[in-house]
């Protein structure tokens, strides 16, 4: 007749069925605690992996806008949300000139329409290539090359037509390259060269959409891109600019980031205030949970005693027991939470409107094994003080107890 | 000889006051003996088996076994004795409950390193014990009666060479306590010796070496 060897994990899987509401509510506490954790984990990272993208793609210190559009340029920017706004390409110069400004750049907005006309509703944004310092350098990291006329760089969430164009104003075109996810608004939209977007503006008027009263995008720009000067203020130097330009806003780039990271900081504080509030409240529970149920079992461990079991071994038998309930909890909960964080961060990053892009597999793995092992050693922290009660109880009085 | 206990005394304090449960008690067992201690309760019988099982430290005195000291024993070495030496039945209930008959039987088997087909070896004990049909069934499902037995063929299981039995049949009637005195006599006629302590006359064999206990004091055969 063969039998399984009565080993610690046996004895101890057999001691939790006995009891299975006991285990069961156990496991429940660690299975809420390891969500918590993994999915706060996997959410906090995202929020600050999407701020930091978010910080590098802006590339730009300050951003000028028509008066009134400030908080247009910033959905823009932030959800990608379509809108278009003008000036005259006069005040290009005009920022160029004011002191403490290293670089300009403008760039015109389009937006396509969700008709029959163009494949969807997107923010087009058209850059001039001799002056451009913020979108050119991701387009050689993607693309590897100078965008042609006539061909269009993607944000990541375009969804592009089977023969990989875009059908904008009647006129489809090719799509060379699409960016990595940034967890901005630049993800919803597409990037061309100013020639392309004259074209695109000439084939709009065809299509009898007049964004403009003037007669092509050289005519107009919609934000001058502003690098500030090594040692200057980017708010000293908008105020300037805001005070020698009438009629047009600045928006620094970094009190905009701060603002985001301000509300995020709070976000990310609270999950992780409830993270840490979460364990140790585990880890109480756990504690005094242990500490009744060895109270009850003191005769089957002085029988054990008796049996031979030395000290260490009911220390073992203790701690693997509260093992087992970690490992199973942390287990299901941290399943749990790749279950329903990882495929809905898209969904997530919309619901928080912030800045939200999962890191990749790697760093999500790495943050779930180590939620795991937080969960893990939930248990046996909990059970040292019963094992060791346990362990120093004198096994002639507790026989005795009831007698 | 198996054990031999020489000028073993044991005093415990209760408040200020202090009493010995066990006092210069003298006591050899040898193979195969079959040994008896009776007294009433409180008399120190099962101290006096307490400290032979190493659970408890003598105040002073020696128990030998085998020309060794058992006192100066520490809890590892204490432990293997106990698990190897000594087969113990503890007073009342002593099997655990989440484990089945067969189980139950088997477990002192693992708290050391062996060999040997134990399952086989317990369905004897559970055949010599007369219950091999209730290896399956849980302490739950037993009597008072057999679950004793039960205790008593997991106290053999690592071939001791002592068998203790604390008030072996405390709770049975008198039909089960001759059938227990029955199986006690058959251990010891098989070589391994049996100290039994109990209040009940009734559990007495006539062939046992029978001592007495009174106030921790152990007087020869009664």
């Amino acid at each position: 007749m063969k039998q399984t060897p009565l080993t610690n994990g046996r004895l101890s899987f057999y001691s939790l069925k006995r009891r299975p509401f006991r285990a069961a509510c156990l496991i429940l506490i660690v299975t809420i605690l390891a969500f918590t954790l993994s999915g706060g984990s996997v959410l906090t990272a995202s929020l600050e992996n999407g701020m930091n993208s978010m910080s590098q793609r802006l590339g730009a210190d300050l951003m000028v806008v028509p008066e009134g559009y400030k908080a247009d340029m910033e959905e823009v920017l932030l959800k990608g949300d379509p809108c278009h706004f003008y000036f005259s390409p006069t005040i290009t110069q005009q920022v160029a000139q004011i002191e403490g400004v290293a670089q300009v750049t403008a760039q015109f907005f389009l937006t396509s329409l969700s008709e029959s006309c163009c494949s969807a509703q997107v923010q087009l944004i058209g850059f001039d290539p001799e002056t451009d310092f913020v979108i050119q350098p991701w387009i050689a990291r993607t693309y590897g090359s100078v965008v042609e006329n006539g061909v269009l760089i993607a944000g990541s969430d375009i969804v592009l037509e089977s023969d990989h164009t875009l059908r904008l104003f009647n006129c489809s075109y090719p799509v060379a390259a699409q960016f990595e996810k940034t967890a901005t608004g630049l993800d919803s939209s597409v990037f061309m060269n100013m020639d392309t977007m004259k074209s695109l503006f000439v084939s709009a008027r065809k299509a009898g959409i007049n964004f403009l009263a003037a007669d092509e995008p050289g005519g107009s720009v919609s934000s001058i891109l502003v690098k500030v000067k090594k040692g200057h203020d980017p708010e000293t130097v908008a105020g300037l600019i805001k005070s020698r330009i009438p009629h047009i806003d600045v928006i620094v780039s970094k009190s905009m980031i701060t603002g985001i990271a301000d509300n995020l900081g709070s976000l990310v504080g609270y999950i992780r205030v409830l993270s840490i509030l979460l364990w140790v409240i585990a880890v109480l529970v756990l504690t005094a949970v242990f500490s009744f149920t060895i109270n009850e079992r003191k005769k089957e461990f002085a029988v054990l005693r008796i049996l031979g079991a030395t000290r260490k071994r009911l220390v073992r038998l203790v701690l693997t027991e509260s093992l087992l309930l970690s490992v199973m909890g942390g287990i299901a909960g941290t399943a749990a939470a790749a279950v329903l964080v990882l495929p809905f961060s898209a969904y997530i990053g919309e619901r928080l409107q912030l800045p939200y892009l999962q890191p990749d597999a790697g760093v999500v793995l790495g943050i779930l094994a180590l939620s795991l092992l937080l969960s893990f050693v939930v248990g046996p922290l909990a059970s040292i003080y019963a094992a060791v009660r346990i362990s120093r109880a004198e096994t002639y009085l507790t026989m005795r107890e009831g007698e | 000889m198996v054990v031999r206990v020489s000028q073993l005394t044991k005093e415990f304090k209760r408040g200020n006051t202090s009493f010995f449960a066990v006092k210069n008690a003298g006591l050899s067992v040898y193979p195969g003996d079959f040994v008896s201690i009776i007294g009433r309760s409180g008399s120190g019988k099962t101290t006096l088996l307490n400290l032979i099982a190493g659970l408890l430290k003598p105040t002073s005195g020696s128990i030998e076994i085998g020309g060794k000291d058992i006192a100066s024993f520490n809890d590892a070495e204490a432990s293997r004795y106990r698990n190897a030496i000594i087969g113990y039945v503890p007073q009342g209930q002593s099997l655990l409950a989440n484990l089945t008959v067969l189980d139950n039987v088997r477990l002192p088997f693992y708290f050391f390193r062996r060999e040997g087909d134990v399952t086989k070896k317990a369905m004897t004990l559970l055949e010599q014990v007369g219950i091999p049909h209730l290896a399956h069934m849980y302490p739950r499902q037993l009597s008072g009666g057999e679950m004793r037995r039960v205790a008593i063929a997991r106290a053999l299981i690592n071939d001791p060479a002592v068998l203790l039995a604390d008030e072996p049949t405390s709770d049975l009637d008198v039909q089960t306590t001759a059938e227990m005195m029955k199986l006690f006599r058959e251990i010891s006629m098989n070589g391994t010796a049996v100290l039994m302590v109990t209040h009940d006359l009734e559990a007495i064999h006539e062939e046992a070496r029978i001592f007495r206990m009174e106030a921790g004091v152990l007087t020869g055969q009664a």
